[in-house]
C-alpha cells in the first residue's frame, strides 16, 4: 500500500511538474500580473468623496522623481503640478511601469480581469488598434475637433493616431529608423567615413570593401531573431518599395507583393554574399546596435530616439559623431525615400468619468514646454512641428537634423487589434528566407497566416 | 474532544492547509485550463468565451507553422537528450566521487552541485554567451584546433544539441545528489567481497553497486525526465523557440500561442496535450516502478 501511495505521488508529481510551470495563465493568475503596477490608493472616508483622482498609467522612465539625482525631466510631473494647482480637488495619481507590465495591465483592465481602470494611459503606437478596437481607449474626435494644436503635429504623424477614421490617441514622443555605420570600420575599409551608403547597391559595395579589408568585422547586421524588432527594421525597406503591410481595409496582407519580396531578398542577399552572418537569425536589435558601436558590425538600420539607441554611457556628443554616422535609410532602384517610426501616445480610458479633465491633463503633458526637455534628455524625437523647430534645444544630438528629415517620410505599422500577433508570421518568413526557403514562398505562407489572424 | 481524538486530528489539520493550497493553485487552474481549451478565449476576451468544442485541438494538431509533429519531435529529442545526458553525467560523477575520501567528496560534491542551484535563466544566458558566434568559448575552442566557427543557435541540428547540452548542465546536479545519497548507503561489505574476489571496479559497479541503487536511479530518471519535459525558461532565453520554430518544444508552443498570439483557448489546448503526454509517461513510469518494486521485495 505504501508503495502504491509512493507510485501515485510520483505519477502526480510528474504530470503536474511537466505542465505546471508553463500552464496557460488563468484569469486568477493573470490578475496577479497587475501587481507589478504600484498600488493605487482608494479614496476613503468623507474627505475622499469631494476629492477626485485622475489615474495616469504611464511608463516608468517618464515619471522619474524630478528631485532625484540623475533623473530626467518628467512631463507628467511637470503637468501634475500645474494641473493640481488649477484643480485643487483633483489629485493626479501617476503610476509608471516597464514596457511589458504596461501592456499587460492595460490588457487586463480592458478585459475586466482587474477592476482598476486608468483615466489616462500611455500606449505604444503598435497597441493603438488593439486598445481602440477592444474598447479600452475613448474616441477623441470631439476633442480633436476643437483642438487648434492638432495642426502642430507633424504631417506624417497626424493620421497615425487614428483608428477606423477616428482619433484615439494624442502623440507624446517618437523614435525613428535611420541607417547607422561605424566610421572606424569604414576608415579601415578605405571608405569615406562621412559618406552614408545612399542606395542598396552602395550598401553591397561598402560591405564588400569591409569584408575584404577589415577581418573580424561582419559588414552589415540586422535583427532577424524572433522579436518585434526584426519586422520593425524590415519595414523601412518594405515601405520604400511602395509596398505596405496590409491593404487599406486592414483585412488582407500585402507584404508578400513584389515590393515585399524585393525587400526580403535584399536581406537574404546580404547573408548569401557573406556580408551579414547567418547569426542574425538569433539577434534582437539592441545587441546589434551595441556591436555596431563596438566595431564588430559595420552598419545597420537602427532605431534612433529611444534609450537603446542613445549613445553609450560616457561618450560625448562629439565623440559619438566622430565614431558613428547616421542618415536616412539607403534606397533601392526605383524606390521612394521612406522609413518607419514608432513611439508613444496618450489615450483616455473609455470608461473614465473624467474625460474632460483627462484631456486637459494630456494637453499639459504634451505641451512643448514640458515635452521638449524630456525629448532632449531621453534622446527622443519630437512629434510636434514646434518641437522640431527647436534645433538649438537638440544640439546635443548630432543627428537631430537627419531625424527631423526622416520624420517627413515616416510610415507606421497598421493599427489593427491583432498587430502584436501578426508580426510573428512576418519575422518567421524573413527567417525562413534567410535559411533558404524561396522568398515568395515564405512570404506567401506568412501572408496566409496573417490573413487568418486578421479574419478569424 | 478528548486528548486522544485531538491527537488523531492534528495530522489531518496540518494536511488540510496544503491540501487547500493544492486545490486552489493546481487543481482549479488546471480545471480552468481544460475549460479554456474548449473555448475561443483570447487575452482580449477572457470572460464568457464562446465554446468551440475540440476546434482548438484540431487547429494545433493541423497547424503548419510549425507542424505539430515537428514540435513533438523537438520535445522528444530535448527530453530524451536531457534524460540520458543528465543520468549519465550525474551517475558517472557520483560513482567517481564514491571512490575518493569522504572529506574530498563533500567539497567536490558542493562544487559539482553549483550549476543545479543556479537559475535556469542565468544558465541560459551563460550558455548563450558560450555559443556566441563572435565572442563565445565554443567557437574559440573550435578555432584553436583549426575548425571554422559554427552558428550554434541558428541551425536546427546544432541548436537542439546546444540546448540539450545546456539543459544537461542545469539538470545533472539533482541526479548527482540522488545517486550520491544512494551510493553512500551501499553496504561496504558487498563492495569489499567483490574486491576480495578480484573483480575490477567496473565489474563491481555493474554487478554490485548499480543493482543496489536501482530505486534511486529510477527516481533520478523521473526527475531528469520532468526537467526535460517542462523546461521553458532556458530555451526561451537561448533561442526563443526559433529560428522558424525549429527549437520549439510543447512548453514554448504553449507560451507562444498564449502570450504572443493572445489565443488563450489554443494555448490551453497545448497545455492539455502536454498534460496528456505527461500522463502517458506517468503511466509508463508506474508500470516500470511496480515491476521493479516486485524485485526489491
Amino acid at each position: 500500500m505504501k508503495k502504491l501511495s509512493l507510485v501515485i505521488l510520483a505519477c502526480l508529481s510528474l504530470v503536474m511538474s511537466a505542465c505546471g510551470s508553463t500552464a496557460t495563465p488563468s484569469p486568477a493568475a493573470a490578475t496577479g500580473a497587475a501587481t507589478v503596477a504600484p498600488a493605487t490608493a482608494a479614496p476613503s472616508g468623507t474627505a475622499a468623496a469631494a476629492k477626485q483622482t485622475l489615474k495616469v498609467w504611464t511608463r516608468n522612465y517618464t515619471v522619474q522623481d524630478p528631485t532625484a539625482a540623475g533623473s530626467g525631466p518628467s512631463p507628467f510631473f511637470a503637468a501634475k503640478t500645474k494641473f493640481e494647482a488649477a484643480h485643487p480637488n483633483v489629485t493626479v495619481e501617476l503610476s509608471g511601469v516597464p514596457y511589458d507590465p504596461q501592456y499587460q495591465r492595460l490588457l487586463l483592465s480592458q478585459n475586466g480581469s482587474i477592476g482598476d481602470r486608468p483615466d489616462v494611459f500611455l500606449m505604444d503606437n503598435i497597441w493603438l488598434g488593439q486598445f481602440s478596437e477592444n474598447g479600452m481607449a475613448a474616441n477623441l474626435d470631439s476633442y480633436y475637433s476643437s483642438w487648434t494644436g492638432a495642426s502642430d503635429i507633424s504631417d506624417a504623424y497626424v493620421a497615425s493616431s487614428k483608428w477606423n477614421g477616428s482619433q484615439y490617441g494624442v502623440w507624446a514622443y517618437s523614435d525613428i529608423r535611420l541607417f547607422i555605420w561605424n566610421k572606424d570600420v569604414f576608415k579601415a575599409a578605405g571608405l569615406d567615413p562621412e559618406k552614408a551608403p545612399a542606395t542598396w547597391q552602395d550598401v553591397m559595395d561598402d560591405a564588400a570593401a569591409i569584408k575584404a579589408k577589415v577581418p573580424g568585422v561582419s559588414p552589415v547586421a540586422f535583427p532577424a531573431g524572433s522579436f518585434e524588432a526584426t519586422v520593425d527594421r524590415f519595414y523601412p525597406y518594405l515601405f520604400m518599395t511602395g509596398s505596405t503591410i496590409l491593404d487599406p481595409t486592414n483585412k488582407k496582407a500585402t507584404f508578400n507583393d513584389a515590393g515585399g519580396q524585393k525587400a526580403v531578398q535584399f536581406l537574404v542577399d546580404l547573408v548569401k554574399k557573406g556580408y551579414a552572418s547567418q547569426d542574425v537569425l538569433g539577434l534582437d536589435a539592441d545587441p546589434v546596435v551595441d556591436s555596431v558601436y563596438a566595431g564588430k558590425y559595420g552598419m545597420m538600420l537602427a532605431t534612433v530616439g529611444d534609450a537603446s539607441a542613445a549613445r553609450p554611457a560616457g561618450m560625448t556628443s562629439e565623440q559619438f559623431k566622430a565614431k558613428i554616422g547616421a542618415a536616412l535609410p539607403p534606397l533601392c532602384d526605383g524606390c521612394t525615400q521612406a522609413t518607419a517610426a514608432g513611439g508613444w501616445m496618450l489615450g483616455i480610458g473609455k470608461e473614465s468619468d473624467k474625460k474632460d479633465l483627462a484631456w486637459e491633463y494630456i494637453m499639459d503633458v504634451t505641451d512643448g514646454a514640458n515635452m521638449v526637455p524630456f525629448d532632449v534628455f531621453f534622446v527622443r524625437v519630437p512629434v510636434r512641428k514646434t518641437g522640431l523647430a527647436q534645433a538649438d534645444a537638440f544640439k546635443a544630438d548630432p543627428y537631430f537634423a537627419e531625424s527631423a528629415k526622416a520624420i517627413t517620410v515616416a510610415h507606421f505599422p497598421p493599427f489593427v487589434a491583432s498587430y502584436t500577433q501578426m508580426i510573428e508570421p512576418i519575422w518567421t518568413a524573413i527567417q525562413a528566407s534567410i535559411q533558404g526557403t524561396p522568398v515568395k514562398e515564405a512570404l506567401d505562407t506568412a501572408a496566409k497566416d496573417v490573413d487568418k489572424i486578421l479574419n478569424p | 474532544m478528548t486528548h486522544k481524538s485531538f491527537g488523531r486530528a492534528v495530522p489531518w489539520l496540518l494536511l488540510a492547509l496544503p491540501l487547500l493550497l493544492l486545490l486552489a493553485l493546481i487543481v482549479v487552474p488546471y480545471a480552468m485550463t481544460f475549460f479554456y481549451s474548449t473555448t475561443s478565449a483570447t487575452f482580449g476576451h477572457l470572460n464568457n468565451p464562446k465554446g468551440v468544442g475540440l476546434d482548438n485541438f484540431e487547429s494545433v494538431l493541423s497547424s503548419h507553422t510549425p507542424p505539430f509533429p515537428s514540435v513533438l519531435l523537438v520535445t522528444t529529442i530535448f527530453t530524451g537528450g536531457t534524460l540520458l545526458g543528465s543520468l549519465g553525467l550525474g551517475t558517472g560523477l557520483a560513482l567517481s566521487l564514491h571512490t575518493v575520501s569522504s572529506s574530498a567528496r563533500s567539497i567536490l560534491l558542493a562544487i559539482y552541485l553549483i550549476p543545479w542551484v543556479i537559475a535556469a535563466v542565468v544558465i541560459g544566458y551563460t550558455w548563450r554567451l558560450m555559443y556566441d558566434p563572435q565572442i563565445g568559448l565554443a567557437n574559440t575552442l573550435l578555432g584553436a584546433v583549426g575548425i571554422a566557427p559554427v552558428s550554434w543557435l541558428t541551425d536546427r541540428t546544432t541548436a537542439i544539441a546546444a540546448l540539450v547540452v545546456a539543459n544537461i548542465w542545469a539538470t545533472y546536479g539533482i541526479v548527482l545528489l540522488i545517486m550520491s545519497g544512494a551510493l553512500a548507503n551501499v553496504a561496504p561489505n558487498l563492495i569489499m567481497s567483490g574486491q576480495i574476489d578480484g573483480a575490477s571496479y567496473a565489474r563491481i559497479v555493474r554487478r554490485v553497486i548499480l543493482p543496489s541503487v536501482r530505486p534511486a536511479f529510477l527516481l533520478a530518471g523521473l526527475v531528469a525526465l520532468v526537467s526535460g519535459l517542462n523546461v521553458f525558461d532556458l530555451i526561451y532565453v537561448m533561442t526563443g523557440g526559433g529560428p522558424v520554430y525549429q527549437t520549439e518544444t510543447l512548453a514554448l508552443e504553449m507560451f507562444r500561442i498564449t502570450t504572443r498570439r493572445g489565443n488563450v483557448g489554443e494555448g490551453a489546448s497545448v497545455t492539455v496535450i502536454l498534460f496528456s503526454l505527461s500522463l502517458l509517461l506517468a503511466i509508463g513510469y508506474v508500470f516500470i516502478w511496480r515491476r521493479e518494486a516486485r524485485k526489491w521485495t
